[in-house]
């Protein structure tokens, strides 16, 4: 994918802090950003890579910002109508619509209704998943077919994260 | 239209919270929260989350459209009804918490289109004196049983059998005066709190009453149960209702029969004798006082229908199986009594100790229910899955899996 701004989701976040492989986010031509609501969620239900993720923070390979735009609380508040996001998706989309930013996000299924429900369906919302993210880093050649087999198998057998291939090799 | 600080300052002088404690919660300076308050200042996603949460108030009440919303705000009916929530910051705290879980549940309905709070019928009526509350509500009694195929039987979980008709339960901390509330509020439907600190024994009966209100009284918003209202008919309805949902009539008779009691001191017998073609009467004396009821058969009735030694006592004296010196005898060894439940073990239905076992936990368990299977049907996502865990104080990464897997079926 063409470098840009990625907002990312917590389930994304997830995936490379528990591979401790936070650098693979600072070498994806994006750049991404977290929103402080995501960085939340990441301390509060993920204890564990806290330190991970405040390491990434420093080591600038993202960067987590303060949402007070008017227009984002606005969205924020309007996709909180009928809670079907957490508030982690819910900020990250808000910037994303409002910024014309890619959202990095795993699970989009209750996206399209929570959109629908607070009358945000004309806005352009492009998405990328973990699978995007690495095809990106091996389309740049930041790393191998080999290495993201094997992050897959370490997803797939430690850390309860399944993709639906068996190899990169399937969709490069 | 009200623009945003405005309703930040409205929304925390309404729970009485000051800026100060308000900046201290958020690890912001008071002025921070003064500047939010008048505009001076923006306000982030997270901190306005934050408030919300801090005010007992949904994100959406600072939308600014919001003040479209007609309904009175349920803090606001709960605080008129309970006021030493307003005192006691431990109980405001405790019942917002409930009724915040009340509301995602009724989110997470509506979104699967379940409603169910239809599903007790309305029995509300007229009572002119002390008669009609307590025929009312035998009588109501007596349908419920019927129309939820209880039969006679004792009723295991109540919190279980009043969730099944859509209404939510919940134990939590309440003032003592209080046993228990019933609400009904368009933002979470029918609930029922009762008092944490009472004992299982007790807070089943509380339970039954605030069902009663539920069947009753529904148009009230909140009615209260507290010892200095006792005297009202409602309160005296829902009495006799919960006596009654507990030991139904009938099945105090088998009871009491399979105890060899209750009979009455003379019965006249008629039999046909086929070889006269005549009938031979004859008149059965059970041995005298063999048919007393005594403190043994009152523990094991209330054993049985697992409810306290003293209502069992008055559910007898109400069905005529005990007369009024009886009663009073009965009452007298309550003590005795007790400590006869207590050498049999069975100290689920007496109501002390230091501590009262953990509340029901049928809210909690039917709203994990609900959000897994919204998450199921692609109704809720990740985050909010991991959001409703953590009110339910379970582990977010054990509740995004147990979903995740149950989506995989």
């Amino acid at each position: 994918m063409s470098s840009g701004i990625v907002v990312a989701d917590t389930s994304v976040l997830v995936n490379f802090l528990r591979i401790d492989r936070m650098d693979l986010i600072g070498l994806h031509p994006a750049t991404f950003i977290a929103t402080e609501h995501v960085g939340t969620e990441i301390s509060d239900a993920y204890p564990d890579q806290q330190v991970r993720y405040s390491a990434a923070l420093e080591a600038q390979l993202l960067s987590e910002e303060r949402i007070d735009d008017p227009t984002e609380l606005d969205i924020f508040l309007k996709l909180s109508r009928h809670p079907r996001l957490g508030s982690g998706e819910r900020s990250a989309i808000a910037v994303a619509l409002n910024r014309g930013h890619v959202l990095a996000i795993d699970d989009n299924r209750a996206i399209n209704k929570a959109l629908h429900e607070a009358g945000l369906t004309g806005m352009n919302l492009p998405i990328i998943r973990t699978q995007d993210i690495v095809v990106a880093l091996i389309q740049t050649e930041a790393l191998t077919v080999e290495a993201a087999d094997a992050i897959l198998t370490d997803w797939a057998g430690n850390h309860r994260f399944r993709l639906k291939i068996n190899s990169f090799t399937e969709i490069i | 239209m009200i623009n945003l600080g405005e309703r930040l300052r409205t929304a925390r002088e309404r729970r009485g919270i000051s800026q100060q404690a308000v900046a201290e919660s958020l690890g912001l300076p008071r002025t921070a929260v003064t500047n939010m308050e008048t505009g001076k200042r923006t306000v982030s996603t997270l901190e306005l989350t934050r408030m919300a949460e801090l005010y007992g108030q949904p994100s959406t009440y600072f939308l600014a459209d919001a003040d479209a919303v007609n309904e009175e705000d349920i803090s606001v009916v709960l605080h008129r009804a309970v006021p030493e929530m307003a005192e006691r910051p431990e109980i405001d705290q405790a019942v917002g918490h409930i009724v915040d879980l009340c509301r995602e549940g009724a989110a997470l309905r509506e979104m699967l289109n379940q409603t169910t709070e239809q599903a007790a019928p309305d029995y509300s009526n007229r009572m002119n004196h002390v008669g009609d509350a307590i025929r009312q509500g035998q009588l109501v009694a007596q349908e419920e049983r019927r129309r939820l195929g209880l039969g006679n039987a004792p009723i295991g979980s109540l919190a279980d059998v009043i969730t099944d008709q859509g209404i939510w339960t919940a134990a939590t901390e309440l003032p003592d005066s209080l046993s228990g509330f019933f609400v009904n509020h368009p933002s979470i439907g029918v609930a029922i709190l009762v008092n944490a600190q009472h004992w299982p024994v007790r807070r089943r009966f509380s339970y039954a009453h605030e069902y009663a209100h539920a069947l009753f009284d529904r148009h009230a918003p909140v009615t209260t149960t507290r010892q200095e209202n006792s005297s009202d008919l409602v309160e005296k309805r829902a009495n006799a209702f919960a006596a009654a949902f507990l030991m139904p009539a009938e099945g105090v008779v088998e009871q009491l029969t399979q105890l060899d009691k209750g009979r009455p001191s003379r019965l006249a017998e008629v039999i046909f004798d086929v070889a006269n073609n005549a009938t031979m009467e004859t008149e059965i004396r059970p041995r005298p006082g063999s048919q007393a009821i005594t403190y043994q058969d009152v523990a094991a009735l209330a054993r049985h229908f697992g409810v306290s030694y003293e209502a069992t006592v008055w559910r007898l004296k109400s069905l005529g199986h005990i007369n009024h010196p009886e009663t009073d005898n009965l009452i007298q060894k309550k003590e005795i009594g007790k400590r006869y439940i207590k050498l049999l073990g069975f100290l689920d239905i007496l109501d002390e100790g230091e501590t009262a076992p953990p509340p029901e936990v049928e809210l909690r368990n039917e709203l994990t229910r609900l959000a897994l299977e919204a998450f199921r049907q692609g109704e809720i996502s990740r985050g909010r899955i991991a959001e409703i865990s953590r009110k339910l104080t379970i582990n977010p990464e054990e509740m995004i899996e147990l979903a995740e897997a149950a989506r995989g079926d």
